[in-house]
């Protein structure tokens, strides 16, 4: 008797063992087939940090955020611009730099206050967006910006980018390369950089390389006086 | 139906156009005849009109791939195989699936879920070229056009899978 | 004298005018629909003007709109008989240049397709959304002071009041630009707007009368071009206290500048289109002795309304023409206007679908005069 239960109890454990090899896979592609990510949160602040004294004579910031978004790459007043080199030049002293300005990425933003139908609005993690299925194309939001990051798309475009779309009659900004940044990549501008200038990281992180040469060393944001909190900031200005 | 020829002498306007012996019965009788043969004829060439016309669009529609005049249109599916749902179903759906899954990812961010354009785009391009538009027989546009609804993604929506599937032959 | 059925305008006049009307009217949606197929790059407005042509009609038209209430509020809740009669004429007018320029302004968008969703998504935050339902709430309460005879008077009162500010704040919020940003803006617009739709109510009056063969008591006419140079005198005021205040400020002063002084198209508008044209002639014609009967009142009523189109062409597209200050104290250039004076020239398209806005308000004037009792029964002259 004893044997027959021995054996049953045998039975049992390798069916019940089989059983369990054959569902596990199963189980685990079941996760991957339905391998959402989670909504962002703001328990993440994305942010960057500008180093200008290696700016000069280089745009490869502007001409990967080109690529990147499919953008033309025109100059002409109503080609879209996301980032852009800006040569300054202190009328007082003479002293000269440059810098890439692009969306500052507010806490604060105008753009988003001044929205008539919220399509200008700011992601739980810090960046700033436009959703281009509910903007009118009022150019509201350009007429807010401090910063002049916005363009609106005057013309109708082809040959998009998948992960990017864009299209004539919507406002459109630096979008951090939100689609890069949810794949755990940094912002094309930021790869770019010959000289690493343009760092990216999680702002909320203290322990962040970001954070730490934020509270280390000298930033300053553009038009503080606003008192918009922007994401990004610059050293050397 | 109105009664136009009045029993009182003051509606004389319309009973001296139409025949009758002065005798009101019949008046009224010949009336309405007429008006029924009238309204009879006029409700007939309306119906032949509409037929007419509706024949004549499906004909201009139909571009030889249409099972009768009023078949659905045969589709491109491009890659084809084993969608992320029934068909029946998302031709009901497809719509309200998107809407929700653009949402959740332009503002929450959420990606790779099982409903998405990008993915839409990438399995059923046509594989003669790569889009959902642009032909008759297109994923996206067959039905589109047959249903007469505009398709608005794609004034901002790459229509083309990311990686073409066929060399496509230069301009 | 007292003509007490509706007045009748001559059958040719009335179906000319509502051809030329319609005429201008189809030549807007058309533009309208060019715009719409090929995109913005067939106007002039860019990056830098984000607001151009269509802007500066469509906000005369809202302004003028609220302010030519003003006659109907003047009669009523400042209690001038004279003024009373007038009241539903101003209704229609502003009914008719509100429709207008909301037209304009809707067309205008990049995706006017998506006006619907200007309702479904809301944001609390918005001036353009708490417009929305200004501008409609705005019918509806003209629409109801039209029938209910001139009751809801201080509704009306009231809300236009709220609307012009809300027109004037649109500019206000503007935190970053030097032209706007300013609290003074809401009142400005206030009294532009009586003096607006006090000159468009003196002009389609005057119209009105003059081929009915109907004459306006001298005295009424006197009182009501005394109110209209009083009117543009304030908003004269405001102006100049903008400027003035502005030019105090060191950082303004390059902004003040380029609008007064060497920006060129924008001085010579402002000089001569505003305040020579506008302003000094108008009142010079209001006010002069000799002068100030009908030929005067509505040639002053025209200059004034020319006078506005130039002030909101300086302020709209002056304003955006002169480079946002990012870097105070730099000099800065860049490949996207950054430091450079925008570059704008109206556009045809633009032009048409402005003009198409003021047909609007034209044809429902005239149909709603030709159609329904708008034109003022005056009152006899005992009193």
């Amino acid at each position: 008797m004893s044997g027959t239960s021995e054996q049953r109890r045998q039975f049992l454990k390798t069916s019940v063992g089989a059983a369990a090899v054959a569902i596990a896979p199963g189980m685990l592609m079941f996760d991957m087939a339905h391998g959402e990510t989670e909504a962002v949160s703001s328990k993440v602040r994305w942010g960057m940090l500008i180093n200008t004294a290696n700016c000069a004579d280089c745009d490869k910031c502007v001409k990967a955020c080109n690529k990147e978004n499919g953008l033309s790459g025109g100059l002409s007043p109503t080609d879209s611009q996301w980032i852009r080199k800006v040569e300054l030049k202190d009328l007082r002293t003479g002293r000269s730099l440059a810098l890439p300005m692009m969306c500052q990425h507010c806490a604060e933003p105008p753009c988003v206050d001044v929205c008539p139908t919220g399509a200008s609005f700011k992601r739980a993690d810090g960046i700033v967006l436009v959703d281009k299925h509910i903007c009118i194309g009022c150019r509201y939001c350009m007429m807010a910006c401090p910063y002049k990051a916005r363009s609106f798309v005057h013309e109708p475009l082809h040959d998009q980018k998948p992960d990017v779309p864009r299209g004539k009659g919507v406002v459109e900004s630096c979008t951090m390369c939100v689609q890069r940044v949810d794949a755990g990549k940094i912002p094309a501008c930021a790869e770019a950089c010959p000289n690493k200038s343009i760092l990216f990281g999680n702002l909320n992180d203290p322990n962040s390389e970001i954070s730490n040469k934020m509270r280390t060393e000298a930033s300053t944001q553009v038009r503080a006086d606003l008192g918009l909190d922007t994401g990004l900031r610059y050293q050397g200005i | 139906m109105n009664l136009l020829c009045d029993q009182s002498d003051g509606a004389a306007s319309y009973s001296t156009r139409l025949p009758h012996n002065g005798n009101h019965a019949s008046c009224r009788r010949a009336l309405h005849l007429d008006l029924l043969v009238t309204v009879a004829v006029r409700i007939a060439m309306v119906l032949v009109a509409m037929l007419c016309m509706s024949s004549i669009a499906s004909a201009a529609e139909s571009n030889g791939s249409v099972a009768g005049s009023y078949g659905m249109p045969k589709l491109d599916i491009g890659k084809g195989g084993h969608c992320v749902a029934p068909p029946e179903w998302m031709r009901i759906n497809h719509m309200k699936v998107l809407f929700k899954q653009r949402d959740e990812t332009v503002h929450q961010g959420i990606r790779g879920g099982k409903y998405s354009l990008k993915n839409c785009v990438e399995c059923h391009a046509s594989l003669s070229d790569n889009s959902v538009i642009g032909r008759p027989d297109s994923f996206c546009e067959g039905c589109h056009r047959y249903e007469a609804v505009e398709i608005d993604c794609f004034e901002c929506h790459s229509s083309k899978r990311s990686v073409a599937l066929v060399q496509e032959v230069p301009k | 004298m007292a003509n007490l059925s509706p007045l009748r305008f001559k059958n040719r006049i009335f179906y000319t005018l509502v051809a030329a009307g319609g005429l201008v009217v189809l030549m807007g949606l058309y533009a309208a629909h060019m715009m719409e197929t090929h995109g913005h790059i067939i106007t002039g407005m860019n990056n830098q003007i984000v607001w151009g042509m269509p802007h500066v009609f469509a906000i005369f038209l809202i302004v003028a709109a609220s302010g030519v209430l003003n006659v109907s509020s003047i009669g009523s809740v400042f209690n001038k008989p004279a003024y009373k009669v007038r009241a539903p004429l101003a209704g229609l007018l502003s009914i008719a240049m509100l429709a207008g320029g909301l037209t304009v302004l809707m067309l205008d968008l990049g995706r006017p397709d998506r006006i619907i969703i200007a309702m479904t998504h809301f944001n609390p935050t918005s001036v353009f959304a708490w417009n929305i339902f200004l501008y409609s709430g705005m019918f509806a309460a003209v629409a109801l002071y039209l029938w209910t005879m001139m009751e809801k008077r201080l509704l009306v009162f009231v809300w236009r009041f709220v609307l012009t500010t809300g027109t004037g704040v649109i500019f206000s919020f503007l935190v970053a630009r030097q032209a706007y940003g300013t609290a003074i803006l809401p009142p400005m617009f206030i009294v532009m707007s009586f003096a607006w739709g006090m000159a468009v109510f003196h002009v389609v009056q005057s119209s009105i009368y003059e081929w009915n063969k109907k004459l306006l008591d001298p005295y009424v006419q006197k009182r009501m071009k005394n109110l209209m140079g009083v009117l543009v005198i304030g908003a004269l005021y405001f102006v100049a206290a903008y400027h003035l205040t502005n030019l105090y400020f060191a950082k303004q002063t390059g902004f003040e500048r380029f609008i007064l002084l060497d920006g060129g198209v924008y001085p010579l508008v402002f000089w001569v289109g505003y305040f020579l044209l506008g302003n000094m002639l108008p009142l010079l014609l209001i006010y002069h002795p000799a002068l100030g009967k009908s030929k005067s009142i509505v040639s002053a009523s025209l200059l004034i309304i020319l006078g506005g189109f130039c002030f909101l062409y300086v302020f709209i597209i002056g304003g955006q023409a002169y480079p946002l200050d990012i870097f105070p104290g730099y000099e800065v250039t860049s490949s996207f206007g950054d430091g450079a004076i925008g570059l704008y020239q109206p556009s045809l398209p633009e032009i048409l679908l402005g003009l198409g806005g003021v047909g609007i308000a034209f044809l429902i004037t005239t149909i709603g005069i030709r159609v329904l009792d708008f034109v003022p029964h005056e009152l006899p002259k005992s009193t």
